[in-house]
């Protein structure tokens, strides 16, 4: 009869108990195995996201001259610098279409294009029709190669507007949006594009966008300056040496320095180091649990010692030395945390699916979660155990015997 | 060594030994100054009333307790020396013990108990099973071996518990009241199985009990009274059990 055979018996004969035991551990290892992993899930999300527009891309967003204050709110919510898509910015721009021009015009290798971006805050229609639900942007041509955005019909260069997929199919689901007239505000244009369906930058959004060329859109809006500009550069590489290029062509217009150059790696960088930290604290809270867990085995093992004084003194006087009755409940111990971190693993191997499916976010069960729940449940076992077991291995099989 | 060559007949020798609990006027001396020798291959009866000092003897000989004075030799080989780890093991190894209560772990066969002190002392598997199934097999209970305590009688633990004891081969088997827990049929029984054993295998056994009818069945009586050994003589009408089961003679 081996120590594990031992344990499982007795594990098995106290069922009930056992599981209730375990079940402090099952919701511990459940709920932390379930966090770390949506977690990873929102991480790889915003990965795919990023990999999708590219990494050379570069972003000068207004500033305050001289500080360092908050560039814009980003759209993916949870950024801290202006997003790499459209920004409502809180400072008034002072970026304007000429530095666009004056980035384009650089004639510096590791600037390959700039394209400036604005929001435009009007509505979009059919003539005489209400408005439907979509955003409209102005932005210079290089921004749909930038952004990946693929032409399904017409052109991008156009002096009309470019519709996305799903602009096009609301306004004109049975004929082609080519040629069609739509109403920004108060202004007629000529379609000239449709893009293919497209996922977009994060927090972005091309399938419910009409693009405007940029020129368009600042008469439109009335607006002088743009909200942003994103620059490419020539590869992920030359980013350094394109953010410097592009700091001194704008120091050069903006001695004041009020506007701030960010890259989309230093996005990529900032929302994963904030999702890490989001996921790394509520997995801690989570844990809180577990420790709850582990107090629960520790109390059910001092039960159990004192249970089996009699079969600890009789397996003492057989010979047992203290480390086989040491070992004997530590393996008791350390089981049940096992079977309750598998069982909640398994749980949560199913809720992260499910939530994942329905959130929309590729959240898996990784292997660094499972082995972190599986260390964790031995651990807990092993360190909630050792009090109950050294009492047991400590006891004199004598008085153990007396107690009848 | 020289003590060993002089006392070779003599496996356990007791000198002035003591044993005294609690401090100052509390204190309670259990034992005072027991001086025993028990030769190898004897069967000793314990004798005494409760209170008289035979358990912490018992514990002492069984190396559960250590005495406060005195000597302690097993084999030669000074006991009061020896750190619990150590006594643990030369327990394990050397000396087996039947308790009152038929200490059979319930949720294990009567096999896997006989196996267990032989497990806990490392002994390969094989060899394992095939002492155990001989134990079982000298005791009259090897048709018992895949039951569980609670599906035998009495008389039966009792019997797979001494398999048990004597199964590892020891040295001295110390038995606490064998026949405490039973009646007086399966006590007989049980008594006989010792008187067998005894013979055939020639083990050295020490009964502790207060009964005197049980205490006949030994070769020798020591017998105890307030920590002091007070009688110490060969049986001279030794009961045997196997011949002649009487239903007379000791108060139970």
């Amino acid at each position: 009869m081996n120590t594990f055979a031992i344990a499982w018996d007795s594990i098995w004969h106290h069922r009930t108990r056992s599981f209730l035991t375990a079940l402090g551990i099952i919701i511990g290892v459940f709920a932390v195995v379930t966090l770390t992993s949506l977690g990873g899930g929102v991480q790889k999300y915003v990965n795919q996201k990023f990999a999708g527009i590219g990494a050379n891309l570069i972003t000068v967003v207004p500033a305050l001259p001289h500080t360092n204050a908050k560039g814009g709110k980003g759209g993916f919510g949870g950024g801290r610098h202006g997003g790499a898509g459209p920004s409502f910015s809180s400072i008034p721009s002072t970026l304007t279409a000429g530095d666009v021009n004056a980035l384009n015009n650089s004639h510096k290798s590791v600037l390959q294009s700039a394209a400036g971006v604005i929001t435009v805050p009007s509505l979009l229609s059919q003539p005489h029709k209400s408005p439907i639900g979509a955003s409209i942007m102005g932005v210079s041509s290089p921004f749909f190669g930038m952004q990946n955005l693929k032409i399904q019909s017409g052109t991008l260069k156009g002096t009309g507007v470019v519709l996305g997929y799903h602009v096009a199919h609301e306004l004109f689901p049975h004929k082609s949006a080519l040629n069609q007239t739509v109403v920004v505000g108060t202004k007629d244009f000529t379609v000239t594009g449709v893009l293919k369906s497209a996922q977009g930058a994060p927090g972005s959004d091309p399938n419910n966008t009409a693009y405007l060329p940029l020129n368009a859109a600042l008469s439109v809006s009335g607006q002088t300056t743009v909200s942003e500009i994103i620059l490419a550069a020539s590869s992920p590489q030359n980013v350094p040496s394109a953010v410097t290029a592009a700091r001194n062509i704008l120091l050069h217009r903006h001695p004041s320095h009020n506007f701030k150059i960010i890259t989309s790696q230093e996005i990529l960088s900032t929302v994963t180091n904030t999702t890490k930290v989001i996921t790394e604290f509520l997995a801690g809270i989570a844990g809180i649990s577990l420790l709850v867990g582990g107090i629960g085995i520790m109390n059910i093992m001092l039960v159990t010692v004192s249970e089996r004084f009699r079969e600890i003194g009789i397996r003492k006087a057989l010979g047992a030395r203290d480390g086989d009755i040491l070992v004997q409940f530590l393996t008791e111990s350390v089981l049940l945390a096992l079977i309750g971190g598998f069982v909640g693993t398994i749980l949560s191997g199913l809720a992260t699916h499910f939530v994942g499916k329905a959130v929309g976010i590729p959240a898996n069960l990784t292997v660094g979660s499972v082995l972190t729940a599986v260390l964790f449940s031995i651990g807990v076992g092993a360190v909630f155990g050792v009090l109950p077991a050294m009492r047991a291995a400590r006891l004199m099989p004598a008085e153990a015997l007396r107690t009848e | 060594m020289a003590i060993k060559q002089a006392e070779a007949q003599s496996l356990i020798e007791l000198r002035e030994v003591s044993r005294s609990y609690g401090e100052g006027e509390a204190t309670v001396h259990a034992l005072r100054g027991v001086t025993l020798s028990i030769k190898s291959g004897e069967m000793v009866a314990l004798m005494g009333p409760s209170g008289s000092g035979k358990s912490t003897l018992m514990n002492i000989l069984g190396l559960f307790d250590r005495p406060t004075g005195g000597a302690y030799t097993f084999g030669g080989q000074d006991m009061t020396r020896l750190s619990a780890r150590q006594q643990a093991s030369f327990r394990g190894r050397r000396i087996a013990f039947v308790f009152q209560g038929i200490h059979l772990l319930p949720r294990l066969t009567a096999l896997a108990n006989v196996e267990l002190p032989m497990s806990y002392a490392r002994m390969a598997a094989n060899t394992r099973r095939e002492s155990a199934l001989k134990a079982l097999e000298l005791l009259g209970v090897a048709h018992l071996k895949d039951r569980y305590p609670s599906q035998m009688s009495g008389g039966q633990a009792q019997r797979v518990a001494i398999a048990r004891a004597i199964a590892p081969g020891p040295d001295l088997l110390l038995a606490d009241e064998p026949t405490g827990a039973l009646d007086r049929k399966s006590g007989e029984l049980v008594l006989q199985a010792f008187q067998e054993l005894h013979e055939e295998t020639g083990v050295t056994i020490v009964l502790v009990t207060h009964d005197a009818f049980v205490g006949q069945h030994a070769a020798r009586i020591v017998a105890l009274e307030d920590g002091q050994v007070i009688g110490d003589q060969p049986v001279t009408d030794r009961l045997m059990a196997a011949r002649q089961p009487s239903p007379t003679g000791g108060q139970s």
